[in-house]
């Protein structure tokens, strides 16, 4: 299993749908998980409720967060996750529609590794994905200590 | 010897026989002693025995014998072998009694043991000591005794030197009372017999012992009672003992054998006295002593007494003996001093005085004498003084040597004069007797004299004549004075009254004469008076009298007058004549004119006014003095003339002055005038001015005489109150328009309590009153309308005007006013206290404003601002929701769509995919549109942050921006620099940005493409462009240009939402700027903004 885990927090199916397309065609060799709300999220990183019985190995090497989000909104599963030793250095693109400024800033002062606005055009989308997988499953190197839970 | 029981006869013939051979002894000593003996033969135990007596210590001898001490030599045991005189009469007997006795017997018993003492260590050296000698009748005579060992070789061997410690004794009388005592006498005359043998023997071997050795004589000598010097006829200094070294001030070391020569000692004028001494010592062997001075080491000098005498041996060797004559040359030199102190006094003394000798010698004469006689000095008297050749038989001077006493006689000389003449016997310092004579010549005294005995007599036959004289003429004095009205009066020497003419301050002829001032006056007064008398007396001069005096009863008057003095027949001031007048009245008269002059001058200067009179004749005018402050006049200027006065008055004044003056008749002479006079520092001072003519007999004007005041002050302080008066005017009419005319509503309460209250026009119509109603809702007339607040209404008492008049300022009261005709008005009122000049209120005033209409605008305008807030956060969450929401399916809607594409292309026809990439394309250009509708609305919802900001910079910036998007363009930019800016640098961005994206899509056609970005002043104004030379667009079009979703080119040709000039536009508005094109088809477009605020030129 040599698949890194590409945790998706998406509310919008036709996003998730989009975005797992765009990762298969990226060809990118990573696993999507996708979890619809910022609830569940925070449970399948420290493998609580629902995750409570996750095999550690699919620990997320990335996590791509919209921020409008149901139950749980992203900017606070943002902070939680910065607040975490465990996920404190766990990569975090902030994948969002918004183009509002005070969303922007509030992410990168919550800890934020990136903020990408989903572009409209589907093509332009893939390129996006395929260049965050790239950088963060590929090339970013992170501390041992991430992915000790 | 007999026994003690021996009877008094056999005793005296005993002692008879004694004194024989006491005698015999005593001759023989003497002889032995002067040198006459050459040799002595003593019978003794040993047979006959020759002793011989050389002459070789002769001069020894001679100089011990002569000493001033009493010097003895003696056996160890204390025998004396001799004695010097000194030394026997200190033992009180003669030097033949003591040779042979131990010196013991002498002492006192107590002491005999310190003697033993004494006597054991002489033998080792030298001892001194104290000791009390035996003296006669029980006495004792202490004295200090040095003994000094004598040479080794001699069988007797110390020599003793004695000096009384105690007053002389008598010897002769200690003597007489030893031969007295016959008892002890024959006991002591029988020892002496006894000894005599002895003493004999013992003395012969003295003489041996003397003639052995010098260095017994050192030993004497070194007992330092005198200087000792040994020296080689060459001047060696062989020996010197420590007196010697004291007295000439060298140390022994110094003075070792051989280095000092004994004649440097000696200053070269008394080389010859030494020279002399050693001449004579060799020559006869004997020396006088002599006086010589020795030069001490320190280079002082000393004197000495010298005694050389040659020492025997081969070396010719000369012993000096010397004492320090120091002292004596001292005494001897101040006698002389004082003597020639004294001599000096004669000198100078301004008498004629001259010492004579007893054989009629001239020993000393002074100054006087010399004067007179001239240098007498050594003359005979009487052949010098007066030429005669033996003495003068009237002598009287040297009387005084016989009698001892001083003598006073009278000169008469052969020349004529007569001298007074004062003789004492005189010693002089030499003490030799001589006349000390003292003369005063005088003969002119005795001349003068006898003149003025002629003179006498002559002078009394005058004063006869004169005293006659004088009689006649004070009779004839005392008629004139008698009659007339001046006060005369004749004093004598001792002022006091003599005679008396009109009597003043009450005073009777009687009560004066023979009177001082000091019995008639008051003191103060007699005492000044008394001063001017004593000055006509003593310096002879006429003194004038000018004061007022009183008498001791209190009267007083003022005197003038003047005091001469009288002199007596022969010319001298006898005493003094007063002509006196009382000048009381005229004085009085004078007082009371210089008072009221005053007074007047005075009563001017406070008045500011000045007296003044001017004589036509002459033009000269007088003014009082207090004119020159007024006319501004300094110095001589004030004496001027009618015509220099007439030059100053002001121009426009000096037609009307003329003829005030030229109207003046007899019938009407008075006038008064005010005019305007330039000063002579320029000012100008209006005078008023009162007087009156009086005409000559001709009917002429002669003088104008008259007082003349500034008034300047008054007519300035008129002039003023006339202007304030008329300012007063004209702001009373300004106030009383602003008043009726003003929208505002006024109310003035001018009373203290506020109970009547009137206002303008425009309060009356607020309050719907009518017009000149009474405002105050306390007045008794109470006005038709109420105020109301909270439902009830307001008592009067907190009404702002009346607040006002209890002196509060109110400010910002609101008041629901309801009218008569129930229609309510609101009222904001501001009131304040009227206080008149002391402070004190004495009413209100208060301005109203009828805010009605303001308050309902307000209201509904905080309504509408609350619905634009609701609105407002409609539009954030709308944008908010735009900007997830309505793009997400856009997302969808393309995402979809592209994947339909991609799965199923090959079940789709062409169509079908086009279609496909419609939607596409339609969902991407929605994505767009609604970005920049969110950019718009933002633009308009963000907060401005102005910073300093460089346009310059920005525009770089995003036309890089624009260059990566599309590498393949060839773009010429030009931007000016430094284009510093105060703006929102995210909105100025965002303007440029769409400036700049359109200059960039619109020249994208062109080859030589161009865009560029400046600032042109335009009306004070600096506006930035961005200009292009792309496809440009027609002005007919530019109202449109800058509405959204407006556009001039087809989306095909240029890509766009028609929003981005919009939004340009909204964000030049937001900075307060403007925003303008100018282009033409084909010709490029330049768009010009301004950012608003002030800017400041570069």
């Amino acid at each position: 299993m040599n698949d890194k885990i590409i945790l998706l927090v998406e509310d919008n199916p036709d996003d998730a749908v989009l975005t797992l397309d765009a990762v298969e065609q990226s060809e990118l060799r990573g696993r999507v998980v996708v979890v619809d709300d910022g609830a569940a999220a925070l449970e399948y990183l420290y493998r609580t409720g629902a995750y409570a019985d996750r095999d550690p190995r699919y620990d997320a090497a990335v996590m791509l967060l919209d921020l409008k989000l149901p139950k749980v909104d992203g900017l606070e599963v943002l902070r939680r996750t910065r607040a975490d030793p465990r996920t404190r250095t766990l990569p975090v693109i902030v994948l969002t529609s918004s183009r509002e400024i005070r969303d922007l800033v509030a992410s990168y002062e919550l800890g934020a590794n990136s903020y990408i606005r989903k572009p409209v055009d589907f093509d332009q989308f893939i390129e996006v994905v395929r260049h965050v997988g790239n950088y963060w499953l590929r090339l970013n190197e992170v501390p041992p200590s991430a992915f000790v839970p | 010897m007999k026994s003690g029981e021996s009877t008094i006869d056999t005793l005296r013939a005993e002692c008879a026989m004694l004194r024989e051979h006491l005698g015999e002894a005593e001759e023989t000593l003497r002889a032995i002693r002067n040198g006459e003996v050459d040799a002595v033969i003593v019978n003794g135990r040993k047979g006959e025995q020759i002793y011989t007596l050389t002459n070789a210590a002769e001069p020894y001898r001679v100089l011990v014998e002569e000493m001033n001490e009493g010097a003895a030599t003696l056996t160890a045991d204390g025998v004396i072998l001799y004695c010097n005189h000194h030394f026997a009469s200190l033992v009180q007997g003669p030097p033949e009694h003591v040779v042979g006795i131990n010196l013991r017997w002498f002492v006192v018993p107590e002491e005999q043991e310190l003697l033993t003492g004494l006597l054991r260590t002489a033998e080792k050296g030298r001892a001194t000591g104290e000791l009390t000698l035996r003296a006669t009748a029980g006495g004792v005579l202490p004295v200090k005794i040095a003994l000094s060992r004598l040479s080794t070789d001699s069988p007797a061997a110390m020599c003793a030197l004695v000096t009384d410690l105690t007053e002389r004794k008598n010897k002769e009388t200690a003597l007489l009372n030893l031969m007295e005592d016959l008892g002890e006498s024959k006991t002591r005359l029988e020892a002496a017999n006894r000894d005599l043998k002895h003493q004999i023997e013992e003395t012969q071997r003295a003489e041996e012992a003397l003639h052995v050795s010098l260095n017994r004589l050192r030993g004497m000598v070194d007992a330092n009672i005198v200087g000792v010097l040994i020296a080689t006829a060459d001047g060696t200094v062989k020996e010197a003992n420590d007196y010697y070294l004291r007295m000439i001030g060298y140390t022994r070391e110094e003075f070792e054998e051989g280095k000092v020569n004994w004649r440097a000692l000696t200053p070269p004028e008394w080389l010859s006295a030494d020279e002399n001494a050693l001449r004579v010592l060799k020559e006869t062997g004997r020396c006088a002593p002599y006086e010589k001075e020795y030069q001490r080491r320190d280079g002082t000098r000393i004197s000495a007494y010298l005694a050389d005498t040659m020492l025997p041996g081969p070396d010719q060797e000369i012993a000096a003996f010397a004492v320090d004559l120091t002292e004596r040359k001292k005494a001897e030199a101040a006698v002389r001093q004082e003597r020639q102190r004294f001599f000096d006094v004669l000198e100078t003394l301004p008498t004629m005085i001259c010492l004579l000798t007893p054989d009629y010698h001239v020993a000393f004469a002074n100054r006087g004498f010399r004067d007179r006689f001239g240098e007498a000095k050594g003359r005979l008297c009487y052949e010098h003084c007066f030429g005669k050749s033996a003495p003068c038989e009237f002598c009287e001077s040297f009387r005084v040597l016989q009698t001892g006493k001083p003598h006073r006689w009278e000169v008469h000389t052969p020349t004529g004069e007569i001298i007074d003449a004062f003789d004492v016997p005189f010693t002089d310092a030499d003490g030799s007797r001589l006349v000390l004579e003292m003369d005063v010549d005088i003969t002119e005294q005795r001349r003068a004299e006898q003149t003025i005995r002629e003179l006498n007599a002559t002078l009394e036959q005058r004063v006869l004549a004169r005293t006659e004289e004088l009689r006649q003429s004070e009779e004839r004095f005392r008629a004139i004075a008698a009659n007339t009205p001046d006060h005369v009066i004749v004093m004598d020497r001792d002022l006091r009254y003599t005679m008396v003419v009109n009597p003043q301050l009450g005073l009777t002829e009687a009560g004066m004469l023979g009177k001082t001032d000091y019995d008639i006056l008051a003191k103060e007064d007699a005492e000044r008076l008394t001063a001017i008398k004593r000055e006509v007396l003593t310096t002879g001069r006429t003194v004038p009298l000018d004061m007022t005096l009183m008498a001791q009863t209190g009267e007083c008057d003022y005197f003038e007058g003047a005091y001469v003095p009288k002199l007596d027949p022969v010319g001298r001031i006898d005493g003094l004549i007063g002509y006196i007048r009382n000048v009381t009245a005229r004085k009085r008269a004078e007082l009371a004119l210089r008072e009221s002059q005053e007074r007047v001058e005075l009563a001017l200067q406070v008045a500011r006014a000045f007296a003044f009179e001017w004589k036509i004749a002459s033009d000269e005018v007088i003014r009082s003095p207090h004119c020159a402050e007024i006319l501004g006049l300094v110095g001589d200027a004030v004496h001027d003339t009618g015509r220099d006065f007439f030059q100053r008055v002001h121009p426009e004044d000096r037609e009307q002055f003329v003829e005030t003056v030229t109207r003046l008749t007899p019938a009407a002479p008075k006038y008064a005038a005010e005019y305007r006079l330039v000063r002579p520092d320029g000012d100008v001072v209006v005078l008023q001015e009162s007087g009156i003519a009086t005409f000559g007999p001709d009917g002429k004007l002669s003088r104008l005489i008259g007082m003349t005041a500034d008034v300047t002050a008054r007519v300035t302080a008129e002039q003023s109150v006339a202007r304030l008066n008329e300012a007063l005017k004209r702001r009373m009419t300004e106030l009383q328009t602003i008043f009726d005319t003003a929208p505002a509503g006024i109310a003035i309460a001018e009373d203290p309590l506020g109970n009547q209250i009137r206002g303008n026009p425009a309060i009356e119509k607020m309050l719907g009153l009518g017009a000149g109603a009474e405002l105050s809702l306390s007045s008794p007339a109470k006005p038709a309308y109420r105020i109301i607040e909270n439902g009830r209404e307001v008592p009067p008492l907190e009404l702002p005007m009346q607040r006002a008049a209890r002196g509060e300022v109110v400010a910002g009261y609101l008041m629901n006013i309801l009218r008569a005709d129930s229609s309510t008005v609101l009222l904001h009122s501001c009131a304040a206290p009227l206080r008149d000049e002391t402070g004190k209120v004495y009413g209100a005033v208060g301005v109203f404003l009828d805010i009605t209409e303001i308050k309902r605008a307000e209201l509904e305008l905080r309504k509408m601002t609350d619905e634009l807030k609701a609105t407002n956060q409609e539009l954030e969450s709308f944008s908010y929701s735009i900007s997830h929401d309505l793009r997400a399916p856009l997302r969808s809607i393309d995402g979809f769509s592209r994947i339909l594409l991609r799965d199923c292309a090959e079940l789709l026809d062409e169509k079908s995919r086009d279609n496909l990439q419609r939607v596409r394309q339609s969902s991407q250009r929605l994505g767009e549109l609604i970005d920049d509708l969110l950019e718009l609305s933002r633009t308009t919802r963000a907060n401005l942050h102005k910073v300093d900001v460089d346009l310059s910079a920005l525009a770089r910036a995003a036309l890089d921006d624009l260059q990566r998007g599309d590498p393949a363009r060839q773009v010429n930019v030009v931007i000016e620099p430094e284009l510093r800016v105060s703006a929102d640098a995210v909105l100025l961005r965002s303007a440029l940005d769409n400036l700049l994206g359109n200059a960039w899509k619109f020249t994208r056609g062109r080859t030589d493409a161009r865009i560029e970005v400046g600032a042109v002043w335009r009306e004070r104004e600096r506006a930035f462009f961005v200009r292009d030379n792309g496809v440009g667009f027609d002005m007919t079009y530019a109202g449109k240009l800058f509405g959204a979703f407006q556009r001039l080119h087809s989306t095909r040709e240029f890509p766009g939402t028609g929003i981005g000039l919009a939004t340009v536009q909204r964000i030049v508005h937001r900075h307060g700027g403007r925003i303008w094109a100018d282009a033409a088809v084909n010709a490029g477009a330049t768009f010009y903004f301004t950012l608003g605020s002030p800017p400041s030129k570069p």
